[in-house]
């Protein structure tokens, strides 16, 4: 299963933003397409955000993520990111 | 320098900062992301000082700490060699001297000069030493002037740090601030004068002269019972504040002990003597409207 349709993993993904971000918000304040970055996204995540995320991910699932410009469309939105963790 | 404002908080030392952050959101609406316990006690502190008041954009703010992020420089520590990962940035960044000065500067939308002072125990006698220096020179003319530590972890420690015979001493999170101005209108008290001395004797003979006749007098950590018995006998005083005591000890507690020498005492002189480790004498001067 991909993981744009593991809910269990995308829940799983936006708390774990929700709480290295520091964000007052809940997991159900994400939409799965909503963009994570930039003026456009309704919770404007920046740079120094994608490398706390990163190093989270690291830690939480073993994916190293060393590319910035990888790192910028895998964390486009929450089923971009899903789907790099977990492929197929 | 006159004062105008104060603010003593101190509480148990805590882990979770969501009390921190609740207790915050009663002095200010400005939303504070990434930060961590040390920036928000400092955060607290300026809060709770200069909360409804109007000040100048240009105010400048110096934050005294012993140990800065300690809870912070832990966590990265433990990140680097116990799990060898990464530290993650915002610990990382957040160990970064200056960090929570910038944000008080930043949520209190500050054009002033922002500063972190670190002097090994007389921190926050320092930062006001600088600060009188600034506002003599003209460079200044309101700061905010605090001292903010977490409580230390380990009591074995601060016992070897400090005087043993405070090992029964209540360690706390500490955030104490003054709101300074060069106006004496509307001032609730002046710090009058800060010496530092290598003889006791050239202390106790400035403290004499430097207070009025009966002043509050108060003792920091480095002051044994010896040595303040011989300050207790050679200068004469009206009354003690025994902050340390009464309040409990973060490493900057000097800070609490003129704050609540300004909430508690009117019409009053405070004569705060303090050592470092070199053994010098800092001895603060101040007054009570």
């Amino acid at each position: 299963m991909k993981g744009s349709s593991d809910k269990t993993l995308k829940k799983e993904l936006k708390e774990l933003i929700i709480e290295e971000c520091d964000l007052d918000i809940t997991a159900d304040d994400i939409n799965d397409d909503d963009a994570l970055f930039g003026s456009d996204s309704p919770i404007g995540l920046d740079s120094v955000d994608a490398l706390q995320i990163s190093i989270a991910v690291q830690n939480k699932f073993g994916v190293v993520i060393t590319d910035s410009k990888v790192l910028r469309r895998v964390m486009k939105s929450i089923n971009t990111f899903a789907d790099y963790l977990r492929p197929e | 320098m006159y004062v105008h404002a104060v603010s003593s908080f101190a509480c148990a030392p805590v882990d979770d900062i969501e009390g921190l952050k609740a207790d915050l959101k009663n002095y200010t609406d400005f939303f504070f992301r990434r930060v961590n316990k040390f920036i928000l006690l400092s955060l607290l502190g300026v809060h709770r000082c200069i909360h409804k008041r109007k000040f100048d954009r240009s105010i400048a703010v110096f934050l005294a700490t012993e140990n800065g992020n300690l809870g912070d420089t832990e966590n990265v520590l433990h990140q680097m060699y116990r799990q060898n990962s990464f530290p993650k940035p915002f610990n990382f960044i957040n160990t970064m001297s200056n960090t929570a000065s910038f944000y008080v500067a930043q949520s209190l939308k500050s054009l002033g000069r922002s500063i972190t002072v670190s002097s090994k125990n007389v921190s926050f006698e320092r930062s006001l030493e600088l600060a009188m220096v600034d506002f003599e020179m003209g460079h200044i003319r309101e700061a905010l002037v605090g001292g903010v530590d977490e409580a230390v972890i380990s009591r074995e420690y601060f016992v070897k740090k400090y005087d043993p015979s405070y090992h029964d001493v209540r360690l706390v999170e500490g955030s104490s601030w003054l709101y300074l101005t060069a106006e004496k209108t509307g001032a609730i008290g002046e710090i009058t004068d800060i010496q530092t001395f290598t003889a006791r004797e050239e202390a106790i003979q400035w403290a004499r002269t430097a207070g009025c006749a009966g002043p509050v007098i108060a003792f920091g950590i480095l002051m044994g019972p010896e040595e303040k018995e011989i300050w207790r006998r050679e200068c004469p005083s009206d009354a003690e504040l025994d902050y340390i005591g009464t309040i409990g000890f973060f490493d900057t507690a000097a800070s609490i002990a003129v704050s609540t020498f300004f909430e508690s005492y009117k019409h009053a002189c405070l004569i705060h003597v303090n050592r470092n480790i070199q053994g010098q004498y800092v001895v603060l001067a101040g007054k009570s409207y």
